[in-house]
């Protein structure tokens, strides 16, 4: 079911681009469309370029671990649309042509402004791709049965075939479609998920019977452990910053333990679920061999329902108030999960994963993932993601030139506020979607990024084939949109602006398909290096360096008449350099190095609240000195 | 189709543009504000966040979700201010030309 629904997207999408090819003949209709789409078409194509794999995956996969901290990325995602409404889009419409680099450049015909706003846009768009492609890998895997290493090479010759034949006549096309579609099934998606309410003992409707964790007590003596079930041994104790595990054989097998408490000498220990690697490669899952049959399951579910448990709790349908209320409620219990690695006494590489309850008041307020009563450097880290998503959004090339795409101001305006209210609801979706696969036991602990297609799975297989394939064409949207963008800065701005080499309007057309297929190239690299990162995580680095560069210079160039040519190439060269060199020398980066993370010298993830304030600073002295110069000189 | 000039289209001399700047300058800082005591509250006092405000939902859930609604209000607000600025606009440009 799901690979014929795919294979049936795929082949509309191939078949589209290649019926539209004939609009891709002259630069215009290339890179902009020729400027011929409906401002409704536009905004909803808006909605699925912007809606990608991070929005749909990452984000219902943070939801559904880490609670409201996960719908953070929501709203901050969303408001970066008021940015791009109220401040550039008119203006940038009424500035450029076909690129970032036209509005910039419009008043200094400088070919400095050219060279690195072309380099911003091609670094923007590389970190952006990584995480779509890493979301296609995801997905496919599941979908068609093929590795993920191969699922973002499929993703990739895909997307290079739609862009290299139709450019962004096809790539707004598919972004329509995909756009549309994910909003009208995760609609439906959250319609299932509160007609189905909630319940502490979840088992996909049958198809999978809830897995209730066991328990065992030890009544520690002086000299021995006494455990409920003799037929366990006590083998081992290993601590894990506060956690306490405890290695049992049974029938000389191994299983691990949580220690929950210990009071009076008796110890209450919980089940996990372990991963073992042996010395030669061999890879045990709950202490069998791993195999398509032996994985470790799914988990998330609820302890209590507004204190109570089992079939009382169940709660039937809710409306959104009251399903959002009951999980808020203090006496609500979530079950979460964490994992850990260690090597025990035998030296065994292990990996747990465990359970623990989270109140529900706790789930739906921020605090979870980021550190809001932390430290400084915490609070500050989270100032800055939520000022990079509120500046982002303006400032994402592949966004910016879909201005070009639509006839006048009038509809570039529409269609921004088509965008709006779609992503919005969107948006607003991901929270219930997010809550309902932490609620529901679907999350895969291995990779929190399927938690919406599997919790559409615990419907029915066709709703999950339905959304796979949606959220496959949500990569293929956005990376579409996102080659075109770095196709154009290639093409356009460094090849004819920047390099003064004289094309007819069929060669830049050709140089932007060349370089759409060898960007396509590097996302496909770039995709399999960076699996298992969480993709909105990584979008929220691509929005940092994106507000960094792009942004100070879109802004000073509309409202500030003492803006410079130097000053515009200069803010823009620091805020990447700034963003990029902050992110290689965080803790999530040294942690991706296989470094110690406390080791990093700088002590945050997100580079926004240096680097966006450094690039305007930049721009603003630089300009003014130029300036001061100028007047010397004349 | 009307035979009336389109201000819109006629980006060069686009006597709406310094309207849709003020409107469009004020309703940004509208929500910048919003926006910003949202992330100040999560800052300075997150257990704020806790409280029930409204149809059982903590303020988290209750200001998250009004900031969304609030820039598709906003997106609403400005549309309509612009067209009608615009449409006003066409009007007198209209007479100049017949008068």
């Amino acid at each position: 079911m799901a690979i014929i629904i795919f294979l049936i997207f795929v082949l509309i999408v191939i078949g589209l681009s290649f019926y539209l090819s004939n609009r891709a003949k002259s630069a215009s209709g290339y890179f902009a469309a020729g400027g011929r789409i409906h401002w409704a078409v536009n905004g909803i194509a808006f909605a699925g370029d912007y809606l990608s794999a991070a929005s749909f995956l990452g984000i219902c996969g943070m939801i559904a671990t880490s609670g409201y901290d996960g719908f953070l990325y929501s709203i901050g995602y969303l408001s970066g649309w008021i940015v791009a409404l109220f401040i550039v889009a008119e203006p940038i419409k009424q500035l450029g042509k076909y690129t970032l680099a036209d509005a910039l450049d419009s008043k200094f015909n400088s070919r400095g402004i050219r060279l690195v706003a072309a380099i911003s846009t091609l670094v923007v768009s590389v970190f952006y791709l990584i995480p779509q492609m890493v979301g296609a890998g995801v997905l496919v895997e599941p979908l068609i049965g093929i590795p993920q290493s191969w699922g973002v090479v499929l993703v990739g010759a895909i997307v290079i075939t739609i862009v290299a034949t139709a450019g962004m006549a096809s790539t707004t096309y598919v972004q329509f479609i995909k756009g549309a579609l994910l909003v009208v099934f995760s609609f439906i998606l959250v319609i299932a998920v509160l007609a189905n309410g909630l319940s502490t003992v979840p088992d996909q409707h049958g198809k999978v019977p809830f897995h209730e964790l066991a328990t065992l007590t030890v009544n520690q003596t002086d000299d021995q452990r006494l455990i409920s079930d003799s037929a366990y041994s006590y083998q081992e104790t290993i601590e894990v910053g506060d956690v306490t595990f405890i290695r049992l054989t049974k029938n000389g097998e191994d299983s691990w333990w949580k220690q929950q408490s210990s009071e009076e000498g008796i110890t209450l220990l919980q089940e996990t679920q372990w991963e073992v690697v042996e010395k030669d490669g061999t890879k045990w899952v709950n202490g069998a061999p791993a195999s398509a049959d032996n994985q470790i399951f799914q988990i998330g579910n609820l302890e209590k329902i507004a204190g109570k448990e089992g079939e009382e709790a169940t709660t039937g349908a809710l409306n959104p108030f009251k399903f959002l209320a009951l999980i808020d409620n203090p006496d609500t219990q979530v079950q979460r999960w964490s994992s850990v690695s260690f090597t025990d006494s035998n030296g065994k590489a292990v990996k747990v994963y465990y359970a623990f309850l989270t109140p529900g008041n706790k789930v739906l307020r921020p605090g979870l993932k980021f550190k809001v009563e932390g430290t400084f450097f915490q609070r500050l880290d989270f100032a800055s993601l939520m000022l990079a998503l509120f500046c982002g959004t303006a400032a994402l090339p592949h966004i910016l030139i879909r201005y070009y795409t639509v006839q006048n101001r009038a509809a570039v305006r529409k269609s921004t506020i088509v965008a709006i209210a779609v992503i919005g609801f969107f948006y607003i979706l991901t929270l219930f979607m997010g809550l309902g696969a932490m609620t529901s036991a679907v999350v895969n602990p291995l990779d929190n990024n399927m938690s919406a297609p599997l919790l559409a799975r615990s419907f029915s297989e066709f709703l999950f084939a339905v959304i796979s394939a949606i959220a496959f064409a949500t990569v293929l949207g956005t990376v579409s949109g996102l080659i075109i963008a770095a196709s154009g800065a290639v093409a356009h701005d460094l090849l004819d602006k920047f390099g003064q080499i004289k094309m007819s309007e069929a060669t830049k057309v050709h140089a932007g398909k060349i370089a759409a297929v060898i960007v396509g190239i590097i996302a496909i690299i770039l995709g399999i290096l960076f699996q298992g990162m969480n993709v909105s995580f990584l979008v929220g680095l691509a929005f940092a360096v994106a507000a960094s560069a792009n942004l100070p210079a879109i802004v000073m160039v509309l409202f500030w008449k003492k803006t410079t040519a130097s000053g515009v190439t200069a803010s823009i060269a620091v805020g990447i350099l700034a963003a990029v060199g902050l992110i290689l020398l965080s803790p999530e980066m040294f942690a991706r190095y296989g470094l110690d993370p406390a080791t990093a010298p700088i002590p945050f993830n997100n580079p926004g609240i240096i680097s966006i304030p450094l690039s305007f600073i930049t721009l603003v002295v630089v300009s003014l000195l130029s300036n001061k110069k100028k007047l010397s000189e004349s | 189709m009307l035979h009336k000039p389109d201000l819109s289209e006629n980006e060069g001399e686009d006597l709406a543009q310094r309207f849709r700047t003020h409107i469009g300058v004020r309703l940004f800082l509208a929500y910048a504000l919003a926006y910003g005591i949202f992330v100040a509250i999560n800052l300075v006092s997150p257990l704020l966040m806790e409280r029930i405000v409204l149809f059982g939902l903590n303020l988290a859930v209750t200001y998250g979700i009004g900031l969304i609604v609030f820039a598709i209000v906003l997106a609403l607000v400005y549309n309509r201010m612009c067209a009608k600025k615009e449409l006003a606009l066409n009007h007198t440009a209209l007479r100049k030309e017949e008068g």
